[in-house]
């Protein structure tokens, strides 16, 4: 399936117009009423970029695509990668930043052409250990903790530097 | 001056401190390299270490940290093509370009040429020029900074390579995605839809990274080629030759100048900077057209503008007691938590440690000249040795994990996702991405300064003409925007 130049660029122009009209709508109907000046309203400002946004879509709309302007291809692969990153989102707070996490690079790692599944396995285990140790255990970030599968208490318990960090 | 010098030179060679000052440095290149992290969240990581050390080693971690974080962000620019901090965004325009050519050695070595010229230029300003700088800075008031902000969304024309129009759009783009979240003068909120984490605003980490790095990563998908296929000669980094310094030397001077200037303004950072300079070396050069093609003054333009801020960023801090930027801000803190309090006072009573840190910033500009370099073989050799299969995941983990850590939240993730779709699509229909990022860190200071200046004259935009420092920001802002058309010959 591939779609072509001239009309990406159209499709791309005509989002672009309904965005900005979708936009301008949304600042014209404030949730409280602002002042009429440009210190007090706040919508002033964000209006008049929206009108500028919506010239130049429509101008692009207009114009001719330019030579060497890209097509896609492959949109199923495109749009299977694209659910890998929008699924791990979504499980993420179920499974937990470690097995989630294994899962996705795993996948990801499989998806980039990697056919040995031990070695597509590997590279998810690999990358969540270094991320463990870098921003957990390092830099303490605090990632999300499954509620299916808790990994995450049984490593935070057994956290192999302790308070080295904690100044 | 000499006694101030002989006692800033006793500080800074001590064991201890040339020791932290490599370390900070080192540290400051990695995580300048690693993508969308950049030296702001080191210097915060590393800030309770600096409380239990002297308040001159402390400081001189800190701005290590900078000094090697600005370059390393280069590196990823040139090899990668995804910036690995905002500051280096604009890099990306002709290191990687450079780097495709089968040159990426030769980029590299611009960049930490153009970022060790800017760093010690700025510091050597620093030295002499610092009250009269500050002076000036400090007559700024909000007309100034809105016509600062406005000169430097006008580089957008000198980025926009092909089309202005879809330039424009890009950086409406960006300008709108800045004004999403709570209105700092009225306190409303704008187009956050009720939800609670939009009402900070959309933070920069997610959408740079979502354009840059994972739109790169759904590139891949289509076109199986993630980064270009280098040949072991392109692998080797190479300083410029004398005679290529001498020939941009034009170049390195005009960038490191923008650089210390508007480091010396608080509140405009490093980004602005690379962006003035790059559509400044674009409006003088010869040969305008070729920029964006992998030109050696595009690089270094950008890159010793941005390292210059690190100087300049010390002025309004040591002289006034304002930050310069975000990362002077924690610089204070330590001072503060030391009993010192930057100021008028201290910079006249504070001499000896004042010239230490500028004389262990140098050293840390030296250092980063070989640190850069090896670094960049490293990562060079690092990424010819890896399978695709590799990077791709580690390219796409990097980008979350960097996102994530900016509010430990989920919505930063989901915003870059949205983004990474946006980049790809906007790449395809040839739409720059780079002013969306101008935008969003211009985008406040625009506005908030347009504001409050409509504000004290009761709309009146005369305002904007009538003060000398805003005239003349104005004008230069005129002739950075209509000088490509007044340049162009008649066909």
């Amino acid at each position: 399936m591939i779609f072509r130049a001239k009309n990406l660029n159209r499709a791309v122009a005509a989002f672009l117009v309904f965005f900005s009209l979708f936009m301008l709508w949304v600042a014209y109907h404030p949730e409280r009423p602002s002042g009429k000046t440009w210190a007090t309203d706040a919508m002033v400002y964000p209006k008049g970029i929206l009108f500028l946004l919506l010239i130049s879509s429509v101008i692009l709309f207009l114009q001719r695509a330019e030579k060497g302007e890209g097509k896609i291809e492959k949109i199923p692969s495109l749009l299977a990668i694209y659910a890998i990153f929008i699924g791990y989102s979504l499980l993420l707070p179920h499974l937990g930043f470690l097995l989630g996490t294994f899962l996705w690079v795993s996948l990801m790692a499989w998806m980039a052409g990697e056919k040995r599944v031990w070695m597509a396995i590997l590279i998810g285990f690999l990358g969540t250990m270094t991320s463990y140790l870098v921003f957990w255990v390092v830099l303490r970030v605090p990632f999300p903790e499954g509620k299916i599968i808790g990994l995450e208490r049984f490593f935070g318990k057994a956290n192999p530097i302790g308070s080295f960090f904690d100044v | 001056m000499f006694d101030a010098l002989i006692g800033g030179c006793g500080i800074v060679f001590t064991p201890l401190n040339l020791l932290i000052i490599f370390f900070a440095t080192t540290l400051g290149v990695i995580i300048g390299i690693a993508p969308g992290i950049g030296p702001f969240m080191a210097v915060v990581v590393l800030l309770p270490f600096t409380f239990n050390i002297p308040a001159e080693s402390g400081m001189l971690a800190l701005m290590s940290i900078f000094v090697g974080g600005a370059m390393g962000g280069g590196i990823t620019s040139a090899i990668l093509g995804i910036p690995g901090t905002p500051m280096a965004t604009a890099t990306v325009f002709d290191a990687y370009p450079m780097s495709k050519k089968g040159q990426a050695g030769k980029a590299v070595g611009f960049v930490v040429t153009g970022s060790f010229f800017g760093g010690v230029f700025s510091l050597v300003v620093c030295i002499f020029t610092a009250p009269l700088l500050a002076r000036v800075a400090l007559a700024f008031g909000p007309p100034e900074y809105a016509g600062l902000a406005l000169m430097g969304l006008s580089a957008v024309i000198a980025l926009s390579q092909e089309s202005v129009v879809k330039g424009i759009i890009s950086l409406l783009i960006g300008l709108f995605l800045a004004a999403v979240g709570t209105d700092e003068a009225t306190a409303d909120l704008r187009f956050t839809f009720g939800m609670m984490q939009l009402t900070k605003g959309i933070d920069i980490v997610p959408v740079l990274l979502g354009l840059f790095s994972i739109s790169k990563v759904l590139e891949f998908m289509e076109e199986r080629l993630m980064v270009i296929q280098y040949d072991e000669k392109a692998l080797i980094p190479r300083y410029p030759s004398r005679k290529e310094i001498w020939k941009y030397k034009g170049a390195y001077l005009r960038a490191s100048v923008i650089g210390t200037i508007i480091g010396a303004i608080p509140g405009v950072g490093s980004v602005q900077a690379a962006f003035i300079a790059y559509a400044e070396a674009k409006r003088v050069s010869k040969h305008p057209e070729l920029f964006g093609t992998g030109i050696p003054e595009g690089i270094i333009s950008c890159e010793s503008a941005d390292n210059a801020v690190s100087g300049g960023a010390l002025i309004p801090m040591l002289t006034l007691g304002i930050p310069g930027d975000a990362i002077t801000a924690i610089v204070m803190a330590t001072l503060f938590v030391h009993g010192l309090t930057p100021g008028p006072h201290f910079f006249q009573t504070q001499t000896v440690m004042i010239t230490a840190l500028y004389i262990g910033m140098i050293i840390s500009n030296f250092l980063m000249l070989f640190l850069g370099m090896y670094g960049a073989r490293l990562v060079m050799g690092m990424i010819a040795r890896t399978k695709e299969s590799v990077l791709i995941p580690g390219v796409a983990l990097i980008s979350m994990l960097a996102t994530y850590c900016v509010s430990a939240s989920l919505t930063d993730v989901w915003i870059m996702w949205v983004f990474g779709v946006v980049g790809y699509f906007l790449v395809k229909v040839k739409i720059p991405l780079s002013p969306i990022i101008l935008a969003i860190i211009l985008g406040p200071l625009f506005e908030g300064s347009l504001r409050r200046s409509l504000s004290i004259s009761d709309g009146d935009f005369t305002i904007f003409i009538t003060r000398p420092y805003s005239a003349l920001i104005l004008a230069l802002t005129v002739l950075l925007i209509v000088w490509p058309y007044l340049r162009k010959k008649p066909t």
